[in-house]
This record gives C-alpha cells, sequence and structure tokens, in this order.
C-alpha cells in the first residue's frame, strides 16, 4: 500500500490574540505550527464558529501571515458566524482545517509583481507580499476600497490607494492605476496577483490580459466542506469550447484569470 | 475491546460507521485528512453514465442546523470512475459502495452492468431519490412505486454485488415504498436521501439557490431519517443503512435502536471531518461499558 500523506488538518488552535485593525477588520493570531510551516501564500484556512451547530459551516479565511508556529487571518465581522468569531477572546480555542486550497504560484522567471486588493482580498496579498519580497522580486501594490475608513495596508511600504470616493488616494477603481502598472512592465518576467470582490478580479483580468500579462485572481465562495468533496464551490471555467466547474476550494482558490468563465 | 463489526448482506465491515454518497467524493481528499482503513465502509459520490458538469452555482446554502444543497450529481461518468477511482480506493481495506444515477430503468441497468461487476465494487447504492436532477414530472423516481420496482429488478438482475436501494423519506406511502423495493429485490436500504427546501435571500428578493430548490441535510434532518429507518425495520428484514444528521455516537446508536445495521455520516463530515472516527471511537466506548450487547444487538431495540 502507498504511503498516505495526511497534509491537511484538524484541530483545536489556540487564539493567540485578536484585535481590530484600520478598515475595520478583525486580526485573530492562532496557534498553529502545522499550518504555519506548510502554509503558502494564496491558500486557506476553514474555522468552526463553534461547535453548537449554529452556525453549522466553517468559515474559510484566507491566510494573512504565517511564521513562527503562529497563522493570522483578516476577517470582517460582516455575518453571524464572523460576528460571533470576533467575540473569541484571548486563549478560547478555535476548531482549524488547513491549510486548504491551491495558493499563488510564483514562476522562476517572475521579476515584478503587480498585487491588486479589495476588501478583506488584501489578507492573502499580504502573506505574498512577505514571499516576494523574501525572494527580492519587486512589488507593486494597489489597494482599492469604498472610501478611506475601509482600507487596510499595514506592512506594504508606499502601496497606491485608490478609494472610490476619492477619501484617499486616488479617486476611481482600481482598474485605472493596473493599467498604468502593467505599462511599465514586460509581460514575460511579470504578473499580476489579484484578491477581492469578483467584479474586481473580472477588471483585472481584462487590464492584464490586454497587456499579455499573466494574472492569477484568487476566488472566493461560502464553501461547506473547504477540501473538494461537497462540489458546492465551484466556479464557471472554460473547457474547450464547453464551460465546465471547478472547485475553489480545492483546484483554487488561485485561478489563471484566461481560464474563469466570468459571470455578468 | 469491543467489537464493532458488522456485516450487511454479505459484507464484513471493521464498524458500522459509513461515509454517505455525496459527501465524501471518491475517498482521495480524505484520505489526505485521515486514514480511511479507519472507516467501516464508502459510498462514493452519485455517478452516472456520462459525464456531469452539474447544477450552476451558487450550489449551497446554510439554514438553521442544516444545509441545502443542489450540486446535480457532477461526477466524471461511470468510465473515468472505473478507470480512474476505484484503482485509488482498492489501495484501502474498504468497503466501497458506488452510488448509481440514471435517467432511465435502461441507464441503470447499465450502471449496474459496469459497475456491479467492476473490481474494488463491494455494493451498488441506487439513488432514486436524488432532488438536483430533473426527470418526469420533476419528481424523484421512488414517488412512483412503479419506478421503485422496475429499476431495483433491472439494476439487480445485472449486478454481481448486493444491492442497496437508496430512498427518500418525501413519498405518499413510505412503508409501501419500502416494502417495493425489497419485493423487486433489494438486498438492503439506504434511509435517508435529502429533503427538498428552499431558502430566499429576503434582501434581494431571491431564491439562495440557483437552482431555486435543494436538498436539505444536517443535524435538522435527523427526526425524521430516525422515524423512515423505524418504519422500514417494522416492515422488513434486508439491512439498513441510516443516515441523515448523524454527527456524534449518540446519533449513530439512535439510529441503530431505530432499525438501522450500519449508519453513514454526511454533512457533519463537511464541518469536521473526523466526525467519523469520533462516532467510532464513542461506540466502543460504548459497548465496552455494555459487554453485553452489540451493535447488531441492539438493531431495531426500541422499548415502548
Amino acid at each position: 500500500m502507498k504511503k498516505q500523506k495526511y497534509n491537511i488538518q484538524v484541530f483545536a488552535a489556540g487564539v493567540l490574540s485578536l484585535k481590530e485593525t484600520p478598515g475595520g477588520y478583525f486580526k485573530m493570531k492562532l496557534a498553529a505550527s502545522g499550518i504555519a510551516k506548510a502554509a503558502r501564500p494564496g491558500q486557506f484556512i476553514s474555522l468552526q464558529v463553534n461547535a453548537s451547530g449554529m452556525p453549522l459551516m466553517r468559515r474559510p479565511m484566507g491566510i494573512f501571515s504565517a511564521n513562527k508556529g503562529a497563522v493570522e487571518i483578516l476577517f470582517k465581522a460582516a455575518g453571524k458566524g464572523t460576528e460571533m468569531l470576533s467575540r473569541k477572546k484571548q486563549g478560547e480555542s478555535v476548531s482549524v482545517l488547513g491549510p486548504l486550497g491551491n495558493g499563488f504560484s510564483v514562476r522562476e522567471e517572475l521579476r515584478h509583481a503587480i498585487l491588486v486588493a479589495g476588501g478583506y482580498g488584501v489578507s492573502p496579498i499580504a502573506f505574498l507580499y512577505e514571499e516576494l519580497r523574501k525572494r527580492k522580486i519587486t512589488t507593486t501594490v494597489i489597494i482599492g476600497a469604498k472610501n478611506k475608513k475601509l482600507i487596510f495596508k499595514e506592512g506594504f511600504s508606499n502601496p497606491i490607494i485608490t478609494t472610490e470616493d476619492g477619501s484617499e488616494g486616488f479617486k476611481g477603481l482600481v482598474t485605472e492605476r493596473l493599467n498604468a502598472a502593467c505599462a511599465g512592465f514586460a509581460c514575460g518576467s511579470s504578473a499580476v496577483f489579484a484578491c477581492g470582490p469578483v467584479p474586481m478580479l473580472k477588471a483585472a483580468a481584462e487590464v492584464s490580459e490586454k497587456h499579455g500579462i499573466e494574472c492569477q485572481v484568487s476566488m472566493e465562495s461560502l464553501m461547506a466542506c473547504g477540501v473538494g468533496v461537497c462540489l458546492s464551490c465551484v466556479c464557471a471555467v472554460k473547457e474547450g469550447m464547453d464551460t465546465g466547474y471547478k472547485r475553489i476550494c480545492a483546484d483554487g482558490p488561485v485561478f489563471d484569470s484566461r481560464e474563469i468563465v466570468w459571470r455578468t | 475491546m469491543a467489537d464493532l463489526k458488522v456485516k450487511i448482506a454479505g459484507i464484513k465491515m471493521k464498524n458500522p460507521v459509513m461515509l454517505a454518497s455525496g459527501t465524501c467524493g471518491f475517498g482521495e481528499e480524505f484520505s489526505r485528512i485521515f486514514d480511511l482503513n479507519l472507516l467501516g465502509g464508502i459510498i462514493v459520490k452519485g455517478t452516472t453514465l456520462k459525464p456531469r458538469a452539474g447544477n450552476k452555482p451558487p450550489r449551497a446554502a446554510e439554514t438553521p442546523y442544516g444545509m441545502l444543497n443542489s450540486i446535480g450529481l457532477q461526477n466524471p461518468g461511470v468510465f473515468a470512475v472505473i478507470n480512474e477511482k476505484l484503482p485509488f480506493l482498492r489501495q484501502f481495506d474498504l468497503p466501497v459502495f458506488v452510488n448509481i444515477a440514471g435517467n432511465s430503468k435502461e441507464e441503470y441497468a447499465e450502471l449496474a452492468r459496469l459497475l456491479g461487476n467492476a473490481k474494488g465494487v463491494s455494493a451498488l447504492e441506487v439513488n432514486i431519490s436524488c432532488p438536483n436532477v430533473k426527470h418526469k414530472n420533476s419528481g424523484l423516481f421512488c414517488q412512483d412505486l412503479g419506478d421503485v420496482y422496475a429499476i431495483t429488478r433491472a439494476v439487480k438482475r445485472q449486478s454481481r454485488v448486493p444491492v442497496f436501494v437508496k430512498l427518500s423519506a418525501e413519498v405518499s406511502d413510505f412503508k409501501e415504498t419500502v416494502k417495493t423495493a425489497v419485493r423487486a429485490g433489494a438486498d438492503g436500504l439506504s434511509l435517508i436521501n435529502t429533503l427538498r427546501g428552499m431558502a430566499i435571500d429576503i434582501k434581494t428578493g431571491k431564491p439562495k439557490l440557483a437552482n431555486i430548490i435543494g436538498g436539505l441535510s444536517g443535524p435538522a434532518i435527523k427526526p425524521v431519517g430516525i422515524r423512515a429507518v423505524y418504519e422500514a425495520f417494522s416492515q422488513v428484514k434486508v439491512p439498513i443503512i441510516g443516515m441523515g444528521g448523524i454527527a456524534s455516537a449518540e446519533d449513530a446508536l439512535e439510529y441503530l435502536i431505530a432499525g438501522a445495521s450500519a449508519v453513514a455520516v454526511g454533512t457533519a463530515s463537511f464541518y469536521d471531518p473526523l466526525t467519523p472516527i469520533s462516532i467510532t471511537k464513542g461506540l466502543k466506548k460504548y459497548f465496552e461499558d455494555k459487554p453485553s450487547d452489540s451493535v447488531s444487538k441492539i438493531r431495531g431495540r426500541i422499548s415502548f
């Protein structure tokens, strides 16, 4: 029999800290040495809010950072489940499943990366940013939000900020800034990495494709299992002339933008 | 050590805890989390003759103590299952039940011919209760006693391995449905499939599922499953795999007492993939404390 590799863990992780951050987010740090060691940027973990069955499903969260035996996530208390998570106390534990998903892939030839983040999409982008810095790959970071209050830019040096109302940085969407950034780099040695709401990902894909630059998009969806068995969190992809479905949790969450069939 | 061994329709299992179809793929994903050899058995994803892309997303919605799904039997088709999925599962010492779904009696018969004779298949589970695929009158096959009989009979004729028929509790005469399946030759029953439900986003007014209606699963449906197993056990002698909302050893014991010979974990695997392992541990402890009892002895032992 082939030796089985157990590379997804499920265990009760201690909450090391939980803080509110600028942008209206919560940053939770969890003791998870196995995941911290194995995790790659773009991967996620899935948290059980409580064991009472309400809410029943885990909440998937992109990994914000992973080092020294701890994993950090960034989330908004947007619904009942995340609101309950935001009230956890230091020293309590949360059941964690992970690391999950494929993560971003960074080619050997990559010299410059353009990172595009919208909303809590900033979380996996921050992890990728750290990784790219370690690998001495230069970066342009573009962070977009509705307004100044929703901007999270901690850890990034000189990010380009865009707000829809112009309350910080450039007024408008990330697309224009991305267009300008793409124009400055050679397509073979650069790539765009985007995480955020679907309309932003679609726009980032279109701009990148116009410039002939590779674009990796991190998709999100409501998930039931997070490991690829339930087939709930699929997105439409091109399969030859047809449309098929791929699992965001297990085949993604990161996809080559050219593969996605964007829904309008 | 308490012995949890069971034998259902001639199939020997280490323990009565299985994984339910549609909640464990073909075993590959969970093999990255725990040793599949610890399971009593696995009932793999509903398999159709041709590959199926499945329904449009969104395909799932969370509901109180449960979830709705409308996956639409996304699967790679019978030939990929035989050539790619079964060889993987053959590495394990694990009875494999293959769930089959067709659009007609003929398709079920063809699936039974192909899978009921394939290497590494211990039994077939005939899915005539999937709420997410459309056929005549957009109802379920198991809501028509004539279809229950004809499909079960057709599958039995072709299959070399035991045939379990998976039914829904959403039928007008459940006892008659159960008896019909057994009369047609079913070696066992799988009870129950999901119950049709719906959820609406009140902000947008839109159904939460693209398919509008989906199958409800999870702890919310356990009492319906218990009722179905109890009623079936009162009518027929064949083994019953109880499923629907099982998340703990206590839930499993409740199903066994209601009349199940084995149980299958479904939705609970989504939020805790180690559920089958903790259920087996819990059952071991239960029978260690009651050495005169066993899984088969407590079957159907309700005190009225």
